[in-house]
């Protein structure tokens, strides 16, 4: 089992906080309501790093959201294995966790997403995808299906890989995350002009 | 009025400057391909290379890098090239382009043969090795080397068919052979 450690989080705190503020009119509260609320919010954030499994996570009674947070996943030897950053997490009571606007750091491999799915099986399906890195040929596809115990990552869709001087566009994408390796497939079209 | 002529000039002008930026581009066609991303190596399938007039396909590639301005391209299976002066079939072969311009190349076969665009007498040649230097504006067959420029057929180690003058010469005589001309009248 693959423990999971998130990094931190931060709950939307602004809904709550005005209704607290509607509810106690009176001035001399409002300090005294802050200073409690602050309070809880500090006693979260002490016990913000907690070590989870991926089962264990999905399969909560209640269903909640993490926004800005960044969930890093540990190989038994405590080395980083990969982490997902995302502006927004939807981890409903059973199945599939919804990410949206993340970044997934796989070795050397960093994808940026405007929306991923993580099933409890470690199978990530990114939408929307641009590579990030910047030493290397950059990778476009609309979406990917990434195995995240092995790397593994494909799509049949259409992808595009830019150079400084070309480009390549395909109908389909056959990669592992810890290779720089790409096999492009299906009607391979590039070019490439001073 | 003015304006409208004026707008069909421009419009006229962004066609040709986009007409004449496609046809300096390299453009590469396969079934698949394997790209390494930190070198820019790259594997090609069914390949088809494209840079008017050149145009080479073959059944594998291989590219050091995909930087055209010094780059070497392994070819091997039905290969054929079709350019300017001719048409090639060859089982393995190099090619090189240097600042996006096909320069040269070197071709493999048993034999191989490079039909020549000739308006007036059929030309060809074949050898075990064929070399393509556009630099210097020849075509160079080595190894049971065969030219033939219609009734006339020059047999040799290393013969040289000179593009500008559409002239054949013998090449080094270090292979021992001796240059042989036959002619065969009607």
């Amino acid at each position: 089992m693959i423990p999971i450690v998130v990094d931190h989080f931060k709950l939307d705190n602004d809904l709550m906080l005005s209704g607290i503020i509607n509810y106690i009119c009176k001035p001399q509260f409002l300090g005294m309501a802050i200073i409690l609320f602050l309070s809880i919010i500090s006693i979260f954030n002490l016990n913000n790093t907690e070590i989870i499994t991926p089962t264990n996570f999905l399969n909560q009674e209640i269903g909640h959201y993490l926004r800005n947070s960044t969930t890093k996943v540990i190989d038994e030897a405590g080395q980083l294995f990969y982490s997902i950053r995302a502006e927004s997490i939807q981890v409903p009571p059973q199945g599939s966790m919804m990410l949206e606007s993340l970044t997934l750091e796989y070795l050397d491999s960093h994808l940026y997403a405007l929306r991923g799915i993580l099933n409890a099986n470690s199978r990530l399906s990114l939408s929307d995808i641009t590579s990030q890195s910047s030493n290397q040929a950059q990778l476009i596809a609309e979406n990917l299906e990434i195995d995240l115990e092995d790397g593994s990552a494909n799509t049949s869709n259409q992808v595009r890989i830019n150079f400084e001087n070309g480009y390549f566009i395909a109908n389909g994408l056959i990669t592992n995350l810890g290779s720089n390796t790409i096999e492009l497939i299906n009607g391979l079209y590039g070019e490439f002009g001073p | 009025m003015d304006c409208t002529v004026n707008l069909a000039l421009k419009l006229f002008l962004l066609l040709l400057s986009t007409a004449s930026f496609g046809q300096e581009n390299i453009i590469l066609e396969a079934k698949k391909s394997i790209l390494d991303r930190e070198s820019n190596s790259a594997n090609f399938e069914q390949i088809r290379i494209a840079r008017e007039p050149l145009v080479v396909t073959a059944d594998l590639a291989q590219v050091n890098n995909l930087d055209f301005n010094q780059t070497l391209w392994t070819l091997s299976g039905n290969i054929n090239l079709e350019n300017e002066f001719g048409s090639l079939v060859a089982d393995s072969g190099q090619i090189n382009f240097t600042n996006y311009e096909f320069s040269n190349a070197i071709f493999f076969g048993t034999p191989s043969r490079f039909d020549l665009l000739q308006s007036e007498q059929e030309t060809f040649g074949e050898a075990n090795r064929i070399e393509l230097n556009l630099d210097d504006r020849n075509i160079r067959f080595f190894n049971d080397a065969i030219i033939q420029v219609n009734n006339t057929q020059f047999r040799g180690c290393d013969l040289i068919f000179d593009l500008n003058t559409n002239r054949v010469t013998a090449g080094y005589s270090e292979c021992g052979e001796n240059i042989q001309i036959t002619i065969v009248v009607e």
